[in-house]
């Protein structure tokens, strides 16, 4: 697949200080540079950084400092709304928790981003069941997370993140709550997805999705490692 | 896309997927909203009925008193006519009190009874109703039969109807009873009396010891005309010194109560209000705090503040709108069904019906807004934590 001349994002000595009483330096000044298509991990000790760099990846957090591009955008010191408008469109998040909407079926929690977005109410089921066919999921659209196992919980998640075909998908530890069985089926889905060009970041403590990421960086005390 | 829409569409979403909230809900603010129409309607046809009373039975009457001559059953009857037909007066006519004298149905012993004369337009006056029988008619009348009809309660005391039907001794001599008053809206000792037309009482017993004017006018507002023309109408020559009556104090006395029906109608009403208000203020404010998570998902997944807010305030608006249509709706039926059962005139208040529904319209998304500023402002960060 051909590489985007244009990374999807990059950071200019972005920092994330948190203060009160006692200063905490969650994420200190970073640079970074992810390509079109890349396959990152973001390896690093609990309470390193890693969910906080990828807050601020996601559009979650504003920096302390820095500076931020997605896609040639400067996006650090956007208004809220339109932070919103790229966090629908050209952000895809899975939690370790899959945090599903409860009441919501699993095509409704698909629809739920599409509906973020701003995508026609006519369009939406279309595209949600599109999704979870991609991720072999079509036969459960109705059926509510309580329903499903962890593992389609977070194929779930993982449809809902990619329905709107996002520039960039942010996983936060995407098999922290799996066994190793299912791990490797949420692992293999995510491979696809790269395979088909989908820019992907985790965040990760699993050696396999490290293994099988084209590039790992790792963080600790809030400083990155390249 | 239409984020108004979309929120209806989700509103719809959460109140069926959770049930029971959305009944009990659902349940406050249709006894919330269907009890103040349901009071408003019922106080307006105690109103109604109240109105109705004083006004049927006070504020239209006219009676008027003096030493009034009347010479004869002629003068009587002329007089009479006179009265009743003023264009003021729906009804009205003469009552003399002859005195108590022994009546007894034969062969009983007799005993000492009040005896009235009247003319047909004093018995429309009245608001009597015959139990039995019928009014004197216009020969028995203008001949000077001897006839009479007996208030329901001597008729009572005396078996009149029991022993000897159709007839009775006044004063030891024979009249035929043509009927029984079974009620009278005014003078209720009539029911104890026996009642004769003016022939026969003055041909017997001479001129009345006391005679009266009744007359009842064809609305409140004209009674104070009617007072005022009623003595010279009775007496044109002035002399002999009539003064009439009305009962302007009873017919205030029906605003007061209605005012006093109105203030509590209104506190009892704004209370139900406020319940029904408080109860979907309530619970959307714990739905918005058990979604809490929901919301910061949303928001991290793109949704704006104000799209958030719009969810929370449109399933406030759809429950509250829905419920208290139901209320509504079902509060007017079941008033309606009690009315019907126990026959009563319902006067349905429909400005308390368009304040109710409008109340609703307003209230819901008035209640959702405190719970929507507070699930707009959760952090997706602390949401995606939990």
């Amino acid at each position: 697949m051909a590489q985007d001349p244009e990374p999807i994002l990059r950071t200019m000595n972005l920092s994330k200080t948190y203060r009160g009483a006692v200063e905490v330096h969650a994420l200190r000044p970073c640079n970074l540079t992810i390509p079109a298509g890349g396959f990152w991990a973001i390896t690093g000790p609990s309470g390193s950084g890693k969910s906080t760099l990828l807050h601020l990846l996601g559009l979650l957090d504003t920096p302390s400092t820095g500076s931020l591009w997605i896609r040639g955008e400067d996006v650090a010191a956007l208004h809220e709304r339109r932070r919103n408008v790229l966090r629908a469109r050209s952000i895809g998040f899975v939690f370790q928790q899959f945090h599903l909407v409860e009441h919501l079926s699993a095509v409704e929690n698909v629809e739920l981003k599409l509906a973020a977005a701003g995508v026609r109410r006519t369009e939406r089921r279309h595209r949600a069941l599109a999704a979870l066919d991609r991720l072999r999921l079509a036969d459960k659209a109705d059926f509510r997370p309580s329903q499903l196992s962890g593992g389609e919980q977070q194929r779930v998640a993982i449809a809902r993140a990619v329905v709107t075909r996002p520039h960039l998908v942010l996983c936060d530890e995407p098999t922290g709550n799996l066994d190793s069985a299912t791990t490797a089926a949420v692992l293999e889905d995510l491979t696809a997805l790269h395979r088909q060009g989908q820019t992907i970041v985790v965040a990760t403590h699993d050696p396999a999705i490290s293994e099988a990421a084209e590039t790992v960086i790792r963080i600790d005390d809030g400083r990155l490692d390249a | 896309m239409n984020p108004i829409l979309d929120s209806f569409d989700e509103a719809v979403l959460a109140l069926t997927r959770h049930p029971l909230r959305s009944v009990l809900t659902a349940i406050g603010v249709m006894l919330g909203l269907g009890l103040y129409v349901a009071s408003t309607t019922l106080t307006a046809t105690a109103q109604a009925d109240i109105r109705a009373a004083f006004d049927e039975l006070r504020a239209r009457q006219v009676v008027v008193s003096g030493d009034l001559d009347v010479p004869d059953a002629d003068a009587m009857l002329t007089t009479a006519g006179r009265i009743d037909g003023d264009p003021g007066v729906a009804s009205g006519g003469i009552v003399g009190v002859v005195g108590r004298l022994p009546v007894s149905p034969p062969p009983s012993a007799p005993s000492s009874e009040t005896v009235l004369v009247v003319t047909d337009g004093a018995l429309d006056a009245l608001g009597a109703e015959l139990r039995s029988g019928r009014r004197f008619t216009p020969f028995e009348v203008a001949s000077g039969s001897r006839v009479a009809l007996v208030g329901s309660l001597l008729a009572d005391s005396l078996r009149v109807g029991d022993e000897t039907p159709g007839f009775l001794l006044i004063d030891g001599i024979p009249f035929r009873v043509v009927g029984e008053v079974g009620s009278v809206d005014r003078e209720q000792s009539v029911l104890l009396a026996v009642l004769v037309p003016p022939g026969p009482a003055f041909e017997l017993w001479g001129s009345p010891d006391r005679i009266d004017v009744v007359a009842v006018a064809h609305s409140a507002e004209e009674t104070a005309d009617v007072a005022r023309r009623l003595p010279l109408i009775a007496d044109p020559t002035g002399q002999a010194g009539l003064e009439a009556a009305t009962l302007p104090d009873a017919s205030q006395l029906g605003v007061d109560v209605d005012r006093r029906l109105e203030e509590l109608t209104t506190l009892l009403s704004v209370g139900l209000l406020f319940a029904g208000i408080s109860v979907v203020a309530g619970s959307t404010l714990i739905s918005a705090l058990e979604r809490r998570r929901e919301f910061g998902i949303r928001r991290a997944l793109g949704f704006s503040r104000l799209q958030i807010a719009l969810v929370v305030v449109a399933e406030a608006g759809t429950l509250t709108w829905v419920a208290g249509s139901l209320g509504v709706a079902l509060a007017i039926f079941a008033v309606s069904t009690i009315g019907a059962a126990r026959e009563w005139t319902l006067t349905i208040d429909w400005r308390s019906v368009a304040l109710a529904t409008g109340a609703a319209l307003i209230a819901g998304p008035l209640a959702g807004l405190g719970p929507a500023v507070r699930a707009s402002s959760v952090d997706p960060i602390d949401a995606i934590r939990q």
